[in-house]
């Protein structure tokens, strides 16, 4: 291929390594790749971090990008196959026109490799300069390193699997989950050193995301009560309305809205695509159910057509069970600590159960059956409060989670508390004094509603994921 | 595009206008591959630090797009550091100054005309002029600007417009090492070349953190093939002392006594060049009585090193073949800052590193011109490094530049310091700052202030209007910036190089050089438009200046041969070449020839910890992103996403523990002179007892004391008594 670089092997592939004992930490690196790469003004594929050597007193500087990793998390959830990983040099490329930009490879990736360009609305990251290394040029950061700390090296599957291989650094994923490539060489540092420098801060809030999320979920929960309860029509009409005010706020979350068409590419490995797929269907089906009686009335179809209507119902229930399934799923299976467990797989669905039958309750049901409704809330309190108890026990990302509820997000946690608290309880027991009023329950749905919002914006805003040390200070 | 290729692209698309943003093409001159398709290139010199890295700008059509080093430049072999790929940002950002401003009586910034603006610079500094044509004014310049800038400011203002007191922000950084050296080798000069670097094998830092202020420098000890020992002697434990073979985490400002310690055992043990010490110095035998009395068990107690390891040192040095000693400004921002340098000159003296491959006692300098402005300011030395009072010099002066002997003062001008007693006493009125921020910078920023109240008028010329120092003007000149001009810049090695125009100045700000001669034009001075009509022209005036003096740069032949040469080293007078290393002859620049031993009593810093504020306060540069004030590195906004946001002070663990701290909390540091908040950044770079706070946030000044050096006026900025309380406890 070049000069610098030796040949590929069969099985094998390029991969940084870095030599931490020549890495000072000027950032000459970080800033090569934006001048040299052209990329936008705050723009750059590598970071710089420090690290505490287990002695304490040497501050590890660790440059770092892309790991091109062997089982890369950004290709597996990619939605439109935007990622490709090349099969001679194992280097992992992000396709920038196909991205659609749904950032979903930046949850995905445990090493914060993909960047966010908001002037492009897509993602962009490191391609370890490909057509650099085709004429046997160097890499933008190695022409950056003052002291050529960065290399390229040729690792076969093997090495790159080799526990002895792994990056021992602190704070990060199990190198299994994607087998990262690069290589940290002459390093004092192990997983149990500090990582220096390093609050973390709350990740990104994604409101169009918590909006198609509940929605969402609120949606189906609804479409399943219909099935069951007299007010039919009206809950089924309302579950459509609030489906598209959902997937409509999605598609303010992508990047690149015009190109959502392709959603659907990744559908053998990503969640995303089955997501967009299950809702995709989910939807049509729920407004040709409701469409199918107008027809028929309308002598536009004959009436045996009815008799399509109830296997249709549990055919779009089936489809919006699923789609929830895989937006929980999607979430789970990323590397986040707060996303993992019942808090995403169980939690979505959940929330769709307690909005539809308080909304159920309140707007369709029997006076008396309301009085479900503080049970409902009792049970949200309890899971919340629960919750807290439950991550203040751990370590790591997720204690670093339950310390931003505990700091920064304070006030949205408050928040949710209060819709719960406030609204769900305090005031209707206040106005049942007051004189017993079914317009009363009104307000319990909404502050489940209202904690419910809060709930998944701090989902997003405290699912911390893990990356590479960072750290500002030189 | 056909039809299949759309079909497929609705599917999968590889290409597109996204990818083609980021498609790169061989660039010309040997860049390789580059985006955005220059067309050109221009090489000049960095605008930041003393290193003197080449940067070659791509340009497009007479634009600057992009730059990258200069990859066979002797300097920085196709390196530079952060602030040098961003060095275009500052110049093309959006936020410089458009228009000169003028204060209007509310206190608001209008714009005006450069007509008018200069009017107004000239009746308010005639206002202040006497009948004798001496203005009660003074200017405070920089290490920013070109040589031949600097040249003409210190000529117009001290022989035409009657501002006989000036001095420079070079008086923060180098004015130890200037007088050190001048005191030392009767001359100041820098001894070394980056190549000794590179071919020592023991190089000993003192003072001085290459790896994150100077990484370039630090680039050539990575490359020196000789495995060299590293020593290091900080307070801190910076990345170069982690770096280093040996460090010696001294206490702050114990470093004089520590100097001596060595010299001491050096003597004792015999470890010195007789011969070298015999024939080219005077004053050892001084020295070595004086050494008499230093007591190394003293030394260990107040150095906190122990005797053993200060044992050692000198037998690292004696084993040597070329040991180097460096130094910067943990050694220059002292109270005893020029004994301290000279400390350390003394140590390469008495075991013969001098004036060989790999010796040397070098002062690594800190701004990209500080050598220009040592040199050519016109400030505390006459033009190329003569005397004010020696009449053969003035006269001299006075023929090359054509005017009246008369009108060179016979005195140097006030130091920074004694310039804003003197406004603060209401003897100067009239004040020019150029290209600094000393409202940020100065050791006493509270004095600023009270001076600003003092003075009927500050002219402030910049590159931006929103600098602390330039919202406090009553005129503000927009400057043009590095890469919109031409001249020359000395850097650590005594390296000539150019910087050159890469970019249009595409608002209404002049050159330094174009404002100051207009300005010689309001004043009607014909002798300035004609010994500095250009700065080339200017160069070929210094050039006449130099004839003679050790600093001769005679024999270049114009800023083509610096051009062509990738810079040249001075001296190189007329029939001679370069010259790489000073003093290879054994020969230095007083009258005897000899270098001198110069030494004096080490003394504890004039203010003391107590119960009350137990730990020192180190200040300093905190990261390799930042420069200075951050006026222009807080200009790119990719230094900025990856630099420090807001003020911190590195505590080491055990003392926050003992505090009641954790990382991240919000502390006070108070001193007797004032109390800030920062975030404590929990790390053994610094050790039991001190603490550090970068300087790059303007708070910081606050806390210190102003404390000079008492023949170089260089403030202490590296030791102050201070408190540390946990917000959450006040």
């Amino acid at each position: 291929m070049n000069s610098i670089l030796q040949p590929l092997k069969q099985g094998e592939q390029y991969a940084f390594e870095v030599d931490l004992s020549i890495c000072t930490g000027c950032k000459g690196c970080v800033t090569a790749c934006q001048n040299l790469n052209g990329l936008t003004p705050a723009e750059s594929w590598r970071t710089v971090g420090v690290v505490e050597s287990k002695s304490g007193d040497i501050s590890q500087t660790i440059t770092t990008s892309c790991h091109h990793c062997l089982d890369p998390a950004c290709l597996k959830g990619c939605p439109v196959r935007a990622y490709q990983k090349d099969a001679v040099t194992g280097i992992v490329k992000h396709l920038d026109d196909q991205c659609i930009g749904c950032q979903y490879c930046i949850l995905a990736c445990p090493y914060d490799a993909p960047k966010w360009i908001p002037e492009l609305g897509i993602v962009r990251k490191c391609d370890m300069c490909t057509d650099r290394l085709e004429v046997g040029e160097e890499t933008a950061c190695q022409q950056g390193c003052p002291n050529d700390a960065i290399s390229i090296v040729t690792k076969s599957e093997a090495q790159i699997k080799m526990p002895s291989s792994a990056m021992k650094l602190p704070t990060q994923v199990s190198p299994e989950f994607t087998f990262p490539s690069t290589g940290y060489i002459n390093g004092q540092v192990s997983t149990d050193s500090k990582s220096l420098n390093e609050e973390r801060t709350a990740e990104k809030g994604h409101l169009p995301l918590v909006l198609m999320l509940v929605l969402s979920q609120f949606s189906v929960g609804l479409w399943g009560l219909s099935l069951f309860l007299e007010a039919q029509a009206f809950l089924s009409q309302v579950s459509l309305a609030i489906l598209l005010a959902g997937l409509a706020s999605s598609v303010f979350h992508l990047g690149k809205p015009l190109k959502s068409f392709k959603a659907f590419l990744g559908l053998s490995s990503s969640h995303l695509s089955r997501e967009v797929l299950f809702f995709g269907t989910y939807a049509p089906l729920v407004i040709v159910t409701l469409l199918l009686g107008q027809f028929v009335a309308l002598e536009v179809l004959p009436p045996f057509t009815l008799k399509l209507l109830m296997p249709l119902r549990m055919i779009a229930l089936i489809t919006g069970l699923l789609g929830v399934y895989s937006s929980a799923k999607l979430y789970q299976i990323t590397s986040r600590p707060y996303w993992k467990g019942d808090k995403a797989l169980l939690g979505f669905p959940l929330s769709g159960l307690i909005l539809s039958s308080a909304f159920a309750l309140t707007f369709s049901g029997p006076a008396e059956q309301r009085l479900l409704l503080p049970i409902i809330l009792i049970g949200s309190l309890l899971w919340t409060v629960l919750e807290v108890q439950r991550n203040n026990n751990t370590k790591g990302l997720l204690l670093a989670s339950s310390k931003l509820m505990s700091g920064s997000l304070k006030g949205y946690w408050i928040l949710q508390q209060t819709f719960l608290w406030f609204c769900g309880i305090l005031l209707p027991i206040y106005l049942l004094q007051v004189e017993f009023k079914s317009s009363l329950a009104i307000f319990t749905f909404y502050g489940l509603l209202g904690a419910t919002f809060t709930e998944r914006y701090l989902f997003f805003k405290a699912g911390l994921g893990y990356r590479m040390p960072i750290g500002e200070a030189g | 595009m056909n039809l299949i290729t759309k079909i497929q692209n609705l599917f999968l698309q590889t290409n597109g206008p996204l990818t083609q943003t980021l498609a790169k093409k061989t660039g010309p001159n040997d860049l390789g591959l580059v985006p955005h398709q220059p067309t050109q290139t221009t090489s000049l010199v960095c605008g930041y630090c003393s290193v003197g890295c080449n940067l070659q700008v791509h340009q497009k059509a007479d634009k600057a797009i992009n730059l990258s080093p200069e990859k066979t430049h002797p300097v920085n072999m196709g390196k530079a550091c952060p602030k040098g790929w961003q060095a275009l940002a500052p110049v093309v950002a959006d936020d410089r100054a458009k228009y000169p401003l003028v204060k209007n009586e509310k206190g608001q910034f209008q714009q005006t005309s450069w007509e008018k603006a200069l009017d107004l610079f000239h009746s308010k500094l005639k206002g202040v002029t006497g009948d004798n044509g001496l203005a009660q004014a003074a200017f405070l310049s920089t290490g920013q600007i070109t040589t031949e800038e600097m040249a003409l400011l210190g000529s117009l203002a001290k022989f035409g417009l009657g501002i006989i007191q000036g001095d420079g922000n070079t008086r923060q950084c180098m004015a130890t090492s200037a007088v050190a050296y001048k005191q030392s080798f009767g001359f100041d000069a820098p001894p070394f070349s980056y190549d000794d670097l590179r071919e020592s094998d023991v190089l000993v830092f003192i003072g001085a953190n290459p790896c994150i202020n100077h990484p370039i420098l630090w680039k050539h000890v990575v490359q020196n093939p000789h495995n060299p020992k590293i020593i290091v002697l900080d307070p801190r434990n910076t990345k170069t002392a982690q770096a280093a073979t040996k460090r010696y985490p001294l206490k702050a400002k114990s470093d004089l006594l520590l100097l001596y310690g060595i010299a001491k055992v050096l003597v004792d043990q015999n470890l010195i060049d007789e011969d070298y010490i015999a024939k080219n110095t005077k004053g050892f035998s001084e020295f070595k009585s004086f050494l008499e009395e230093i007591d190394l068990a003293e030394v260990a107690k107040i150095t906190g090193i122990k005797k053993e390891d200060i044992l050692a040192l000198p037998l690292t040095i004696a084993q040597g073949k070329r040991v180097s000693f460096w130094w910067t400004m943990g050694v220059n921002q002292g109270h005893q800052a020029v004994l301290t340098a000279q400390a350390i000159i003394n140590l390469a003296l008495m075991t013969g590193n001098m004036g060989r491959v790999g010796t040397g006692a070098n002062s690594i300098t800190g701004q990209c011109n500080a050598m220009g402005s040592r040199l050519f300011s016109n400030t505390t030395n006459l033009l190329g490094g003569h005397d004010f009072a020696r009449p053969d010099h003035r006269k001299k002066i006075a023929q090359i530049l054509k005017i009246e002997e008369s009108k060179i003062p016979q005195k140097a001008s006030l130091a920074y310091d004694q310039i804003l007693d003197q406004i603060e006493a209401g003897e100067i009125k009239f004040l020019w700052v150029i290209a600094t921020n000393p409202f940020h910078s100065w050791i006493d920023p509270e004095k600023l202030q009270r001076m600003r109240e003092k003075l009927d008028f500050l002219v402030v010329q910049d590159l931006y209007s929103d600098t602390v120092t330039a919202l406090a003007a009553d005129l503000f000149l927009p400057a043009a910036g590095w890469g919109e001009k031409e001249g020359v810049m000395i850097n650590s090695e005594r390296r000539l190089s150019k910087v050159n125009p890469v970019s249009n100045i595409k608002v209404q700000a002049k050159t330094d050089f174009e404002i100051f001669l207009e300005i010689a034009k309001k004043f009607q001075l014909g002798w300035v438009t004609e010994a500095f009509s250009n700065p080339e022209q200017a160069f070929a005036t210094l050039q006449k200046i130099t004839e003679n003096q050790p600093c001769d740069i005679s024999g270049i032949a114009g800023y083509k041969e610096i051009e062509s040469s990738g810079g040249i080293q001075w001296p190189k007078a007329k029939g001679n070449g370069e010259q790489k290393r000073l003093f290879e002859d054994g020969k230095y620049y007083h009258k005897d020839q000899k270098a001198a031993f110069l030494f004096g009593e080490p003394t504890a810093p004039p203010n003391q910890t107590s119960d009350n504020f137990p730990y020192v306060l180190l200040t300093g540069r905190g990261s390799s992103t930042q420069w200075h004030t951050g006026t222009r590195t807080d200009r790119s906004p990719i230094l900025k996403k990856i630099s420090p946001k807001e003020i911190y002070v590195e505590i080491p663990p055990a003392q926050a523990k003992e505090l009641g701290i954790i990382e991240g909390d919000l502390v006070q540091v108070a001193s007797p002179r004032g109390a800030i908040t920062a975030m404590a950044l929990l790390t053994n770079q610094v050790k039991l007892g001190e603490v550090f706070i970068p300087m790059h946030f303007a708070e910081v000044n606050q806390l210190l004391d102003p404390v000079f050096d008492v023949s170089s006026r260089q403030p202490s900025y590296k030791y102050t008594p201070v408190r540390i309380t946990a917000q959450k406890s006040l």
